[in-house]
């Protein structure tokens, strides 16, 4: 068979084909139906990578998951005698990282006339590490949690991590135990005054404790008081499992004098 | 109506018969062809262009077509396969009192694959290059001609069968 015959012979062929019958309306409702399923499908995983994106940013350097909300009674202020606010830049996560900052504490100012908290004292543990002493007082009733290692305390130089860092990734600081707050309970003529933990695990890059004290060095320590640490009965916030770093609400700093 | 539901009605009003031709050369079956264009406008029409013209569609229906009906005979060959005993025989087409020779070239196409039929119709139905059928079929022109060749060769050989069948039933 040669080509020229074939291509004369097809158009015959096709005439047997018979008139198209199809239900034109048919046609267009399952063109309808087909483009609404399309729309549902494309707005399912949008919703999908959204929520995902969402749990991933919270999960990996973002904010965490509060299990506490913030203060609607008496919370904190920086005592007059120290500063607030310590390495607040913009860019800044709650992970405690060398060489980081501090995060910036939130709504810093709301509860400005209640509550002072103040670092009274840094002394030299056996190892080196800062023993730093603080001091709340509260002008209205405020529980105060009083866990070892609650607050938190970090060794800054010019602003930056140097000791006090998360030990890994996903670490809490102290490790989580599982087990209930502890509350005390203050007032206006009972201010509560603690020594707190030592920072644990060593200072960045490999330098040791004993750094911190000489003269002229420059270290700071920082106390970071979040809502987990101030609260009230109603908001009493237990200890969870993988609960990392919360928001600072206050951070007062002070010298370390060599 | 929607502008894409008035451009549907253009469509079938004045290219329907001729893309129902096109879908019959491909399938060799009317009713076939019917659905093979119906599911070709339904899945064209599913993402409509304002900027759409009737030329435009019908080029995306014919593709659509060409496409729908190669991977519903690859379909068939894979349960063919599974299912020898279950899947039917394709069904002898019913053209009443069409002419012998018509018949006979239906009969012919029937012979090739599906690739070789498609080439065939499009190289020698719509007039196209191998280029673009290579193209169309996402193959490369030289696999294009061999199929060509041995679509003439295989289309030969039938209609030398069917013509000399007549005559031996004669004697």
């Amino acid at each position: 068979m040669n080509p020229e015959e074939l291509r004369g012979g097809l158009p015959g062929a096709a005439d047997l084909a018979g008139p198209l019958e199809i239900d034109l309306g048919r046609v267009a409702g399952r063109s309808r139906h087909r483009r609404r399923v399309r729309y549902a499908a494309v707005g399912c995983t949008s919703l999908a990578v959204a929520a995902a994106a969402l749990v991933g940013i919270s999960h990996l350097g973002g904010q965490p998951t509060r299990v506490v909300q913030p203060a609607a009674g008496p919370v904190a202020t920086p005592s007059a005698s120290a500063s607030s606010g310590v390495g607040a830049s913009s860019g800044q996560t709650r992970r405690y990282t060398c060489g980081g900052t501090i995060a910036a504490p939130i709504d810093p100012g709301t509860h400005h006339d209640t509550v002072t908290v103040s670092i009274s004292g840094v002394r030299r543990a056996a190892n080196g590490a800062p023993l730093v002493t603080y001091t709340v007082a509260s002008t209205s009733t405020l529980h105060v949690v009083k866990n070892a290692g609650r607050p938190r305390v970090v060794v800054l130089k010019d602003g930056k991590i140097v000791a006090g860092q998360d030990l890994s990734a996903d670490a809490s600081h102290p490790p989580v135990s599982g087990k209930p707050a502890d509350f005390i309970t203050i007032d206006p003529a009972h201010p509560y005054s603690a020594t707190l933990a030592a920072p644990i695990g060593a200072p960045c890059g490999g330098a040791a404790w004993t750094d911190l004290w000489a003269p002229g060095a420059g270290y700071q320590v920082a106390v970071v008081v979040s809502d987990w640490e101030l609260s009230t009965p109603a908001r009493t916030p237990i200890y969870t499992p993988g609960y990392v770093n919360p928001d600072p609400v206050i951070v007062v700093s002070a010298p370390i004098a060599g | 109506m929607a502008e894409w539901s008035e451009l549907l009605s253009e469509l079938v009003q004045s290219r329907g018969s001729e893309l129902k031709r096109y879908g019959f050369l491909l399938c060799g079956d009317r009713t076939e062809a019917s659905d093979l264009v119906q599911d070709a406008l339904v899945r064209v029409f599913t993402h409509p262009h304002r900027s759409w013209t009737v030329g435009d569609v019908e080029g995306y229906v014919r593709r659509t077509m060409l496409n729908r009906f190669l991977d519903l005979h690859r379909r068939r060959a894979r349960l063919a396969q599974l299912l020898p005993r279950l899947v039917q025989k394709p069904t002898v087409p019913d053209h009443g009192a069409a002419s012998a020779h018509r018949l006979d070239l239906l009969t012919a196409l029937d012979s090739l694959s599906p690739r070789q039929r498609a080439c065939v119709v499009l190289r020698y139905y719509e007039d196209r290059s191998v280029a673009d059928v290579a193209e169309r079929l996402n193959a490369s022109p030289g696999t294009v001609k061999r199929h060509l060749s041995d679509a003439l060769v295989r289309m030969g050989k039938a209609l030398d069968i069917q013509r000399e069948a007549p005559v031996g039933g004669n004697k």
